[in-house]
């Protein structure tokens, strides 16, 4: 019996041997059919990586909004070019991001990449599209794309959470005339990056950091923590949650132990994003937080866009959908720019970065790129309001202008330290 | 040996399990080699987007057989050997980011992932049913813990990007061809290791795990070889599953991975030398291409999935071969051949 079965089963394995020899050699046909048949009658191909589903499924509905609303507002038409766009959902998880971008770039040729958002989806996309040689608008926190592992064909064109939104808080707390302060972030990526902008800014401008609380990644139920800062004696506290169950949990338990009457809270955009507030109330009336963008920011886009927006789909929009917009604005304007020549790759990329400073109506205000493709951009710390309505969102207090990745650090310096982690937590 | 041997040959129950006795040679070696031959045809009939699909389904056809060589011979279900192929793709990923030659980065991917699998196989060994099922589950979440907070030298939850496949794989169809040639080589070896004296073992234990005891085996020992050996394949995946991506992240080792693979395994057809490629082959598609036209891909996976377990206790390999039979039985006027007789309840 073994011996029939072992037989049989080299028998397979020589007939296949012989077979894979014969196939091998020749070279298969999709090896030469791959070049893109180039400018197909004036139709601009967008790839959207999105995450649609998974746990951060929420951020792709917003992305999606605020996409579709600039198009729709444009009758999908950049300079010559009708602009065509492709969603694809990442489900939140790398192995389909990176195959949703095959298809993307393989199948459908698009021109460039819009997304994704997470920061692990990202690192994989981008490293496809730049050996593909195609663009990539990436709207992730990964900071490494933009620093250590920079790449010609990718530029950030926004970054939602990361230690460069955060820069803010910590020269805000600075500004208030803060002493002393303590900090809790989740105890992964996301929160040390969050934590760790907050902190460099703040030390560097002479603050004194008292406590560090880190938190699992997942955990809901914050009261033990915050239980601890109300203890902490600070004169300002900084949370940097995801917002998601956390961040709701975190205003909650800071509203039971009387820290939001008595201590000032500052936070990461996220923390008090329209979804985090609606499930906590009034409690959450005035919080500060740190973004790229404010619900209530004043400026003639702004009022047009938020309108358009609250009458399309009865929503706030979020940092997430002005991303969407604000990457859309930018891709108009370098399409428009080109006279009618299909921009792709590297020059895309060029492009945008050209046009976007000698422009005065782009969404998040005055945006530029440095030199590693990480956005330079106006940063604003926002207090929770109630309108008139009776829907709580962010008005905007202060703003720091023009804040790159590497706050007043050099470059170089930061390049030569490691990413933030648990034990390097400011620069 | 010779009495065990005797008692369980003769068993019919051994027979239809993998499907393959009983029927004619050579409508099982043309069906095989029809499928030979349109597998080694894909990268001539179609687009990078597809092949590349292929060796993912490949890929992890391989990690879902690691699953089903325990989960079915041994009745041991693991919900951790995510952890285990994270384990080999992350000692691939580290080593070629440091800079090691090929050979070596395999070595160090071997070596982590013997040891994590001896450790997988040390914690449960003398566990069964649910107990070892919660334990490689905890197992594959230290795994994917590690991976996720050691962020020095794993990147965290950013992963580790820029790997590079070996030049001669470096192409999407020549490292479709590997991916194909290691999925058969594992796929018979796994076949010969069910059909060989130690896969009898396996079986007995997972029947009745008191008289095998008692007629002398060390359990414990069978138990932890079967881990090592399905962990080796585990590795395997993990190797090629980075290759692909030419990334790795914590997720590769989550518990998902996990779930998904043993789904792949169920689905498929537990205990059946097919049964993880098909299964592996569904999930996918279902995960990567569905879920371009549709949104609720994951509803559409669980319907299959409930309905698989309720209509096709065997999966669909399972399911495939019963349906032949019903319809051949009444073709020939004959009736049915008989259906997969229930397996034994364990426990003696």
């Amino acid at each position: 019996m073994q011996r029939r079965i072992a037989k049989r089963g080299f028998l397979a394995l020589t007939a296949f041997s012989a077979a894979f020899l014969l196939a091998a050699c020749a070279p298969p046909g999709a090896q030469q059919a791959e070049e893109a048949p180039a400018g197909e009658g004036g139709v601009y191909k967008v790839g959207l990586l999105l995450s649609q589903t998974g746990f951060a499924a929420s951020t792709g509905t917003d992305l999606t909004r605020g996409w579709d609303l600039y198009w729709q507002q444009h009758d999908n038409t950049a300079g010559d070019f009708t602009i065509e766009s492709i969603y694809e959902d990442d489900a939140s998880e790398p192995e389909t991001a990176l195959t949703k971008t095959q298809r993307l770039i393989q199948e459908e040729n698009v021109d460039v990449l819009v997304g994704p958002i997470l920061a692990n989806n990202a690192l994989a996309v981008a490293d496809y599209a730049t050996q593909s040689e195609v663009a990539n608008l990436t709207q992730t926190s990964a900071d490494d794309l933009t620093q250590r592992e920079s790449s010609p064909y990718v530029l950030r064109t926004g970054a939602f959470a990361g230690s460069q939104a955060t820069f803010a808080a910590g020269a805000w707390a600075a500004d208030e005339g803060y002493m002393t302060a303590a900090t809790i972030c989740p105890d992964y990526a996301f929160g040390w990056d969050n934590c760790g902008g907050f902190a460099s800014a703040y030390l560097e401008a002479g603050g004194e950091i008292t406590q560090q609380l880190w938190y699992p990644q997942g955990t809901t139920d914050l009261s033990t923590y915050v239980a601890q800062l109300a203890s902490a004696n600070v004169d300002v506290i900084f949370a940097g949650t995801t917002g998601g169950t956390d961040a709701v949990g975190f205003m909650q338990a800071a509203s039971n132990f009387g820290i939001l009457d008595s201590t000032p809270v500052v936070t990461g955009a996220a923390t008090t994003s329209s979804a985090p507030l609606a499930t906590a109330g009034d409690i959450s009336l005035g919080i500060h937080s740190v973004g790229y963008y404010a619900e209530g920011l004043e400026s003639d886009v702004n009022d047009e866009f938020r309108a358009a927006y609250e009458e399309a789909y009865d929503a706030i929009p979020s940092v997430y959908a002005s991303g969407a917009y604000l990457t859309a604005q930018l891709l108009d304007k370098a399409l428009t720019e080109a006279n009618g020549e299909k921009l792709t790759g590297e020059e895309l990329i060029e492009a945008v970065k050209t046009v976007a400073p000698e422009a005065d109506d782009l969404l998040w205000g005055k945006v530029s790129f440095d030199e590693y493709n990480g956005v330079v951009a106006p940063l604003y710390v926002r207090t929770v309001e109630k309108r008139d309505d009776g829907k709580l969102w962010n008005v905007v207090d202060k703003t720091y202008d023009d804040v790159s990745q590497f706050w007043t650090f050099e470059p170089e310096e930061w390049l030569a330290n490691p990413t933030f982690n648990q034990q390097f937590t400011h620069q | 040996m010779n009495s065990l041997k005797g008692t369980l040959m003769d068993e019919k129950t051994l027979a239809p399990r993998t499907g393959l006795r009983g029927r004619p040679l050579l409508v099982r070696l043309i069906v095989i080699f029809v499928l030979l031959a349109a597998a080694l045809a894909l990268p001539y009939i179609t687009t990078g987007y597809y092949v590349s699909l292929g060796s993912l389904i490949a890929a992890s056809a391989i990690l879902a057989a690691s699953v089903n060589m325990l989960a079915g011979d041994g009745g041991l279900v693991s919900l951790g050997h995510a952890g285990i192929a994270a384990a080999a793709g992350y000692g691939l990923a580290w080593s070629a980011k440091e800079g090691f030659e090929l050979w070596a980065q395999l070595l160090v991917a071997l070596g982590l992932t013997l040891l994590v699998s001896a450790l997988f196989g040390l914690v449960s060994m003398r566990t069964r049913g649910v107990f070892f099922l919660m334990v490689t589950l905890a197992a594959g979440m230290i795994c994917y813990g590690i991976a996720f907070r050691w962020s020095a030298v794993t990147g965290g939850d950013n992963g580790l990007s820029g790997i590079r496949r070996p030049e001669a794989i470096a192409p999407y169809w020549t490292f479709y061809f590997a991916v194909l040639v290691i999925f058969i080589i594992a796929t018979l070896a796994l076949y010969m290791i069910s059909r060989s004296p130690f896969g009898l073992v396996l079986r007995g234990i997972r029947d009745s795990e008191s008289r095998m005891r008692s007629l002398g085996y060390p359990i414990a020992a069978y138990k932890f070889s079967a881990m090592m050996l399905s962990g080796f394949f585990a590795g395997v995946a993990g190797v090629l599953l980075v290759w692909h991506a030419e990334f790795v992240s914590p997720t590769l080792g989550d518990f998902i991975a996990s779930a998904m693979a043993l789904i792949m395994v169920v689905l498929g057809g537990l205990g059946t030398v097919s049964g993880p490629l098909v299964g592996a082959a569904i999930v996918i598609l279902i995960q990567q291409v569905l879920s371009t036209h549709f949104d609720r891909w994951s509803t559409v996976l669980g319907a299959l999935f409930i309905a698989s377990v309720i209509f096709a206790p065997k999966g669909l390999v399972g399911g495939f071969h019963s349906l032949v039979g019903w319809i051949r039985g009444r073709l020939t006027g004959k009736p049915a051949a008989p259906h997969i007789p229930k397996e034994p309840k364990s426990e003696g």
